[in-house]
C-alpha cells in the first residue's frame, strides 16, 4: 500500500519505486542467503525488513558494509548496535519488556508468573520485564515456539499459586494456545502480552480482556495514524495490526532517504543515521539512534475489547 | 672490435655476482614472507580454533549441568537445583549465541550451532513443564514429561560431538593447506638457491680462464722491455681490460723509443747551448760590471740634486712667508678703508638732515616777510581811513559851531540848542584826537614792519649761504667715500695677489719636494741596480758553471742513449 501511495506521488511518477520481494520463512539461513542475493544485485538501493529478530540476526551480517536494511518489527535487543548499516523502526525488546514492567509495577501486581518462547524474542523479552519488574516472581518458565505444547501444567500451577498477573512473552501460537487453556481453567490472573501478539487481535473469544504492549493500535487517533488506518480499512476492509503499520513507515523512511539523496546505497544508510527531523509515521514519530534503534518510540499498553486494542492507562505512551 | 657490457672481465663480474646477489635476496624475501605468512595463519588457526575450542566445551558442559538440573528438580524440588537450571540454561544459549558470532565459519557449522540452541530450547521447554508438574505433586507425569526430552538431548549430543567434529576438520583442512603452502614455498626456495649456485659457479670459471692467459702474454712483453727490447709487442685477441693493457704497453714501447732518440738530439743541442750559454754568461758578466759603474754615478748625481732642491725649497718658504705679511697688510688697508667709508656716509647723512631743516627755515621767513609786507599795505589803507575821520571831525566842530552862533542869536529859545552843539563840538574834538592817536600808532607800525622786512629777507639770504656751503660739504665727504672705496678694492686686489703668490709657493714647494724624493728614489734604485748588477754577475758565473755541469751531463746522456736498441 505504501509503495502504490509513494508512486503516486508527484515527485516518483518518472522513476517509480519497485519492491522485489522475499519470503525468509523467519529462518536465519534462508535470511542470510536473501541478503546476500540482494547484496550481489545491483538494482536494490535498500532493503525493508526483516520481520523476524533471528532472520534479522543472521541477515545483518551480510549487509553490513554494504547496505541498508530497516527492519519491521524485529525486536531482539541483540540487534541493538549490531550494525552500522541496519535499522528498525520497532523498539527493541528491552524497551518493550522495561514499558510492561512499568505498567504492571503502576497496575500494582505484585506478584508476577512469566512464561516465555524459549528462543532470544522470548528470552530478551522476559530478561529485561524481569529487570525492571519490583514485584515477585513466581516462576520464569520457557515454553515451545511451536504452540504444540499444552499449558495445562501451567495453567494448572498458576491456580495454585494464584499470581497476580502472568506475563506471556511469546509470538502466537503458543500465545493461543495458553489462552486456551487459560480461559478453560478460568485462570483469575491478568494476563500480559506484547507485540508478538499482534495477529490475536481478532480473535475476541480467547483473547478480550488480555493486556497487550503494542507498537500500534488501530484505535490509536494521533493524525499520522488515522491517515494510515483509514486508507488501510479502505484499501482491505479491517483494520491493520502492528506488523502492517511498521511496514508501512519503513517503506516510507527509505523512500524518503531515496527522494533526498538518490539511490547511492551508501548515501542512503548515511541519511537514516543522520535524519534532520523525526519521520511522522504511522507508528509515531522515527529516528534513528547510533545504535539503529528508533530513539523516544516504545510500545504502548493496550487491552482487547471486541477484537480491538484499546489504549489503557498505566503503560508509557507512544 | 665492439665492446659490449659483458666483453669486459668487470663487467662479467659486476653481471654475474648482481644475479648472484639479486637472487639470493629474492630467496630471503621469499622465505622471510612465507614464514611471517605461515606464523600469522598458525597464529590466526590457533587462537580461533582455541576459542572455538573454549566455547565448545562450555557449551557442553552447560549443557549437561542445565539437564542435570532440570532431573534434580523433579526429584527434589530443591529451588538451588531450578535456579541452577534456569542459569546453566541461560548461560549455555549465551555461550550459543557467542559461538554464532564467531566469523569465519562454515554454513554446516552454524546450522550445527543453531541446532543445538534449538535442541537445548526444547529439553529447557520439557523440563520446564515437568518441573511444574512436580509442583502439582504430579511425579508420574513429570518423570514422563521429562523423559520427552531425552530424544532432543540425544540430538543435542550428536549435535554437539557433531560440531566438534566440525570444528576438527577445519583443524586438519586448515593444517592441509598449510603444510602446502609451506611445500610450495619452501619449493621456490630451492629453485632460488640452486639457481644462484650455478650462476656463481659459472662466473667463477669464466673469470679464472679469461684472466689467466691474457695475463702471462703480458708478463713477457714487459719482461722482454725491461730487458731493453722496445720493440717487444702483444697483438693476441684478449679480454677487454687486457686488450686495453696490451694496447698501453705497446704504446709505451713505440713512446719510449720515440723518446730515446729524442733525448740523443737534445743531448747535442744541450751540449752547443751550453758552450754558447757560457760565453753569454761571460759577457753579460762585463757589461754588468760597467753598469754597475754607470749607476753608481746616478746615484751619486741624484744625491747632489737632492741637495740643490732643498736649498730652492727654502726659498720658495721665504717667498711664501713674505706673501703672507702682504696678505696681512693689505687687509688692514681694506678694514681701515671700509672704516673711512662708513664714517664719511654717516657724516654726509646728518648734513643732509641739516640742509633740510635749513631750507624749512628758509621758507617760513619767506612767509613771515610775505605777511609783512601784506601788514604793510593794510596800514596804508587805515591812514586813508583816519585821515577820512579826521576830515569829518574837522567838517563836525565847524557844523557846531556854527549851530552855537545860531543858538547865541536865537536867545533863549536856542539855550538847549546851544548845549547841543557844544556836546557835538566836543565830540568832534575827541574824533580828532583820536585819529591823531591812530595816525602816530600806524606810523610806527608802518616803521616796524619795515624793518622786519629787511631782517627777514638778510635772515633768508644767509640761510641761502648756509645751503651752498652744505652742499658743497656733501660734495667733499662723496669724493672721500670714492677715495675709500678704491682704496679697498685696491687693497683685495694685494690680498689676492699675494695669496695667489702663497699658492704658488706652496705648489712650487710641493713640486720641489716631490723632485728631491724622485731624486732620492732615483739614488735609492740605482743602488739596487747596483746591487743587483753584482748579482747577476753572481748568477753569470753560477750559469757557467752550470753550463759546465750541462756539458758534462749531455755527454753521459749521449753515452747512454747510444747503449738502447732503437724500434
Amino acid at each position: 500500500m505504501a509503495v502504490d501511495e509513494i508512486n503516486a506521488t508527484a515527485a516518483w511518477r518518472q522513476h517509480p519505486l519497485r519492491v522485489v520481494y522475499r519470503d525468509d520463512s523467519a529462518s536465519g539461513v534462508r535470511a542470510a542467503a536473501i541478503a546476500q542475493e540482494l547484496v550481489d544485485s545491483a538494482p536494490v538501493v535498500a532493503v525493508v525488513g526483516h520481520v523476524n529478530s533471528k532472520a534479522m540476526m543472521a541477515a545483518a551480517r551480510v549487509y553490513d558494509g554494504h547496505m541498508a536494511a530497516i527492519a519491521t518489527s524485529a525486536t531482539s535487543p541483540d540487534l541493538t548496535g549490531l550494525s552500522r548499516w541496519t535499522f528498525r523502526v520497532v523498539s527493541s525488546d528491552s524497551a518493550n519488556g522495561q514499558a510492561i514492567a512499568q505498567f504492571v509495577n503502576q497496575r500494582g501486581w505484585h506478584r508476577a508468573a512469566v512464561l516465555y518462547e524459549n528462543n532470544s524474542y522470548g528470552r530478551g523479552l522476559a530478561n529485561a520485564f524481569r529487570r525492571s519488574y519490583k514485584g515477585e516472581i513466581v516462576t520464569f518458565d520457557p515454553v515451545d515456539d511451536t504452540g504444540n505444547e499444552s499449558f495445562e501444567p501451567f495453567v494448572s500451577f498458576f491456580k495454585l499459586r494464584a499470581p497476580d498477573v502472568v506475563l506471556v512473552a511469546t509470538t502466537d501460537p503458543p500465545a493461543r494456545a495458553f489462552l486456551k487453556e487459560a480461559k478453560r481453567q478460568q485462570l483469575a490472573a491478568k494476563i500480559v502480552g506484547a507485540d508478538g501478539w499482534m495477529p490475536l487481535t481478532g480473535d475476541g473469544s480467547i483473547a478480550d480482556g488480555v493486556f497487550v504492549g503494542a507498537p500500534f493500535t488501530a484505535t490509536d487517533t494521533r493524525a499520522d495514524a488515522l491517515r494510515f488506518i483509514q486508507a488501510y480499512r479502505k484499501r482491505y476492509g479491517t483494520d491493520p495490526d502492528g506488523y502492517a503499520a511498521l511496514a508501512y513507515d519503513a517503506t516510507y523512511v527509505l523512500a524518503q532517504a531515496i527522494e533526498k539523496v538518490g539511490t547511492d546505497r551508501a548515501r542512503v544508510r548515511d541519511y537514516l543515521a543522520s535524519m534532520n527531523a523525526p519521520f511522522p509515521g504511522a507508528t509515531g514519530p522515527i529516528r534513528f539512534g547510533p545504535d539503529g534503534d528508533p530513539t523516544g518510540k516504545a510500545i504502548v499498553m493496550t487491552q482487547i475489547e471486541h477484537g480491538k486494542l484499546d489504549v489503557v492507562s498505566g503503560g508509557s505512551a507512544p | 672490435m665492439e665492446t659490449g657490457a659483458f666483453d669486459t672481465i668487470r663487467g662479467r663480474l659486476w653481471g654475474g655476482f648482481g644475479v648472484l646477489v639479486l637472487l639470493l635476496v629474492l630467496a630471503g624475501i621469499v622465505a622471510r614472507n612465507s614464514m611471517t605468512t605461515i606464523a600469522g595463519t598458525i597464529h590466526t588457526t590457533l587462537g580461533q580454533v582455541q576459542s572455538e575450542a573454549d566455547l565448545a566445551s562450555q557449551l557442553s558442559a552447560r549443557v549437561s549441568q542445565t539437564m542435570e538440573a532440570g532431573a534434580r528438580y523433579i526429584e527434589t524440588r530443591d529451588s538451588a537445583a531450578e535456579n541452577a537450571f534456569r542459569r546453566d540454561g541461560w548461560a549455555a544459549h549465551d555461550v550459543a549465541r557467542r559461538m554464532n558470532a564467531n566469523t569465519g565459519q562454515t554454513t554446516s557449522e552454524l546450522e550445527t550451532i543453531a541446532s543445538i540452541d534449538n535442541a537445548l530450547s526444547t529439553v529447557e521447554v520439557h523440563y520446564a513443564a515437568a518441573d511444574r508438574l512436580a509442583d502439582l505433586g504430579r511425579t508420574a507425569d513429570a518423570r514422563t514429561e521429562a523423559a520427552g526430552a531425552r530424544a532432543a538431548v540425544t540430538d543435542l549430543l550428536a549435535n554437539i560431538e557433531r560440531l566438534g567434529s566440525l570444528k576438527a576438520e577445519r583443524v586438519a583442512a586448515a593444517d592441509d593447506r598449510l603444510s602446502l603452502d609451506t611445500r610450495r614455498k619452501s619449493a621456490t626456495l630451492l629453485v632460488l638457491i640452486a639457481a644462484a649456485v650455478v650462476i656463481g659457479i659459472v662466473v667463477v670459471v669464466a673469470t679464472i680462464s679469461s684472466i689467466g692467459g691474457p695475463l702471462d702474454l703480458l708478463v713477457g712483453q714487459a719482461r722482454r722491455m725491461s730487458q731493453g727490447d722496445l720493440g717487444a709487442r702483444t697483438d693476441a685477441t684478449l679480454p677487454g681490460e687486457f686488450r686495453i693493457l696490451a694496447d698501453a704497453m705497446n704504446h709505451t714501447g713505440q713512446s719510449l723509443s720515440r723518446v730515446v732518440s729524442a733525448a740523443a738530439r737534445t743531448a747535442d743541442d744541450v751540449a752547443t747551448s751550453a758552450h754558447e750559454l757560457a760565453s753569454v754568461s761571460e759577457q753579460i758578466s762585463l757589461s754588468a760590471g760597467q753598469m754597475a759603474t754607470a749607476m753608481t754615478d746616478v746615484a751619486h748625481g741624484a744625491e747632489m740634486q737632492v741637495q740643490e732642491l732643498r736649498v730652492v725649497d727654502e726659498a720658495l718658504q721665504a717667498i711664501r712667508e713674505a706673501a703672507v705679511a702682504v696678505r696681512r697688510a693689505s687687509d688692514e688697508v681694506n678694514e681701515l678703508g671700509h672704516g673711512i667709508e662708513g664714517t664719511a656716509e654717516s657724516k654726509r647723512s646728518e648734513i643732509e638732515r641739516a640742509v633740510g631743516m635749513l631750507i624749512e627755515v628758509k621758507k617760513a621767513v619767506e612767509h613771515a616777510a610775505s605777511e609783512v609786507s601784506a601788514l604793510h599795505s593794510m596800514l596804508g589803507d587805515i591812514n586813508r581811513f583816519v585821515h577820512t575821520v579826521g576830515q569829518i571831525a574837522d567838517q563836525t566842530n565847524l557844523l557846531a559851531l556854527n549851530a552855537a552862533i545860531e543858538a547865541a542869536r536865537a536867545g533863549d529859545a536856542g539855550r538847549g540848542f546851544a548845549v547841543v552843539a557844544d556836546e557835538v563840538r566836543k565830540l568832534a574834538d575827541q574824533s580828532q584826537r583820536a585819529a591823531a592817536d591812530i595816525a602816530r600808532l600806524t606810523m610806527t607800525v608802518t616803521a616796524r614792519a619795515t624793518s622786519s622786512t629787511q631782517a627777514m629777507e638778510l635772515g633768508a639770504r644767509r640761510v641761502g649761504e648756509v645751503e651752498t656751503l652744505s652742499r658743497e660739504i656733501d660734495q667733499a665727504l662723496r669724493t672721500i667715500v670714492g677715495a675709500a672705496d678704491r682704496t679697498r678694492a685696491a687693497a683685495l686686489a694685494v690680498t689676492s695677489a699675494a695669496e695667489s703668490n702663497e699658492r704658488a709657493a706652496s705648489t712650487a714647494a710641493a713640486t720641489v719636494q716631490r723632485i728631491a724624493q724622485t731624486a732620492e728614489e732615483h739614488a735609492a734604485a740605482a743602488e739596487e741596480v747596483n746591487a743587483s748588477t753584482q748579482e747577476q754577475s753572481a748568477a753569470c758565473e753560477q750559469m757557467t758553471s752550470a753550463s759546465g755541469v750541462l756539458l758534462q751531463g749531455s755527454t753521459q746522456l749521449k753515452e747512454l742513449v747510444g747503449g738502447m736498441s732503437k724500434a
